[in-house]
């Protein structure tokens, strides 16, 4: 099957503000400054993804997952490397609580459907079965404010579930909602993926990784890397063990002076 | 650029949703709420108004007669622009984190503010209709330009809006110029004052502000009068369509991307 979206030898240039190593009365710090470098916030990514499957991305620095989901939902060109799009896509990035502050469940719905870039005669299908997917369909005349950030998120997730597109991107969006809700999500984005769309997952959850995924990407600064979902959910479980990154350590390690 | 701006029309559902939003947050932190809409431009008039009757005898002489319509007509569509001009620098930096994960053009955004300030002009009208009638003049076959002035505003407004934000990203300075460029439009514009105390080979150059020529539209419901060449008016709107061009080409011009950049 051809696949519906690509990244070959992919990369983008990102800026970041420049960390300046000071000593203050002999110990040696890592400061912040005002000036900025640039860097690539990944490089000779290779991946693709096609209808009726699940590409896996994960990272250690959530910023490159980021990145090349929002290159692939047209939102950021990338400055090396080729890529190619579905011709619709939806990005479901979290909701954050002021989009649809002061609407009802039923405008949040409208709100959510829009900002993520469907039209208003594609919205007006959806209404009921995206109240129905997130179980508000009794509380549509609610203000969403008395209801909460869950609801929210169950929403959007609902939106995504019923979006006319070809193509769904989950960044960090996958399980969603409160507990009784979350149970399901994995077998909705199956349920999507075997409707035929070509699904994408950004996740940090071995579990979210090896419940829906076909396919896995690392994504590094350097090379990016295309793996199976086992391996991806491995090195999601030596990322939780091994903690955050340690932003610093790069500037360590270029660093010529032993001294300290 | 062309098939964002087009996409515009099959969103205005969406559109009008965010505008209700802003709306609603814009007042729920007053008690009055919504009465400052219309309340803060007629405090204003009434300041002026008061001013200049007991210190310049009535306006006479700077504007035209009964005076406080003269003003009233002309500060509510100024609150419009002077909001626009105000708020519109820190438009991608309030919406953000909605542009950074949406798909909608960025002109939705700039977009936005200028409907806010359309919807509260609009919300006006009746109290310029009471000022014109208690003030003791009428309404003339001028009226029918009236919406002309209110698309030729909205167009001026969208110029400034998707200027300005799309400018602020590169050069944030520009925030504190637009309180300046305010000043100078409340100043350089004939809401206190009237072309007529201008000499006659100077009120063409008067109108290279382009708010000047809407200004004329809407008074010409009252003041026909007002209404000079026709050529002036079409430079009012080149100035305009200038702007706006200008303001497109910030946001979608060759190598632009203004999610890049936020």
């Amino acid at each position: 099957m051809n696949p519906l979206a690509t990244f070959s030898h992919a990369g983008m240039e990102g800026t970041r503000l420049r960390k300046k190593r000071q000593i203050i009365k002999g110990v040696p710090r890592m400061m912040g400054s005002h000036d900025r470098e640039s860097y690539w916030v990944f490089r000779e990514l290779n991946a693709e993804v096609g209808p009726g499957e699940a590409l896996i991305m994960v990272s250690r620095n959530p910023v490159r997952t980021n990145a090349a989901a929002r290159a692939w939902a047209g939102l950021l060109p990338i400055d090396q490397g080729e890529m190619t799009r579905a011709p619709s896509v939806l990005l479901l990035a979290s909701p954050q609580p002021r989009w649809v502050r002061e609407l009802s469940v039923e405008q949040t719905i409208r709100m959510l459907a829009g900002i993520y870039g469907l039209r208003d005669a594609q919205i007006d299908q959806m209404v009921q079965p995206v109240a129905r997917t997130a179980m508000v369909d009794g509380l549509l005349h609610r203000s969403i404010e008395d209801l909460g950030k869950q609801i929210r998120d169950q929403i959007a997730f609902g939106v995504a579930r019923h979006a006319p597109v070809s193509m769904i991107i989950f960044d960090h969006t996958a399980t969603m909602g409160t507990r009784p809700f979350r149970e399901t999500c994995l077998d909705q984005v199956i349920a999507l993926r075997e409707s035929g769309k070509a699904v994408v997952v950004v996740t940090d959850k071995p579990r979210v990784a090896l419940g829906v995924g076909t396919s896995a990407v690392i994504i590094r600064g350097k090379k990016s890397q295309q793996v199976s979902v086992v391996e991806a959910a491995e090195f999601l479980v030596r990322d939780r063990v091994r903690g955050p990154k340690k932003t610093s350590a790069r500037f360590e390690e270029e660093e010529d002076d032993p001294g300290f | 650029m062309i098939s964002d701006l087009a996409s515009l029309p099959g969103r205005r559902r969406t559109i009008a949703l965010m505008v209700r939003q802003d709306l609603k947050t814009l007042y729920r932190r007053y008690r009055l709420g919504f009465v400052w809409t219309l309340g803060e431009p007629f405090l204003l008039a009434m300041l002026m108004w008061a001013v200049f009757s007991f210190i310049f005898a009535g306006g006479r002489g700077i504007g035209l007669q009964p005076f406080i319509v003269f003003l009233i007509t002309g500060i509510y569509p100024f609150t419009w622009l002077s909001q626009t001009i105000r708020k519109s620098p820190r438009a991608f930096i309030r919406f953000g984190d909605v542009l950074e994960s949406s798909p909608l053009s960025p002109v939705t955004w700039p977009l936005r503010m200028v409907l806010v300030g359309m919807f509260e002009f609009i919300t006006s009208i009746p109290i310029i209709l009471v000022f014109i009638f208690v003030g003791g003049a009428g309404l003339t076959w001028g009226t029918a330009l009236f919406p002309v002035a209110m698309a030729m505003q909205f167009l001026l407004c969208l110029g400034f809006a998707t200027f300005q934000a799309g400018l602020a990203l590169r050069w944030p300075d520009i925030e504190v110029f637009a309180s300046v460029m305010t000043r100078a439009f409340f100043w350089g514009s004939p809401i206190l004052w009237s072309q007529k105390n201008f000499p006659e080979w100077m009120v063409p150059y008067l109108y290279l502000n382009p708010f000047h020529g809407v200004l004329d539209f809407y008074r010409a419901a009252v003041w026909p009068e007002v209404l000079t060449s026709w050529t002036n008016y079409a430079l009012s709107f080149g100035v305009i369509l200038i702007i706006l061009v200008t303001g497109l080409v910030l946001l979608f011009g060759r190598g632009v991307n203004i999610r890049r950049t936020v």
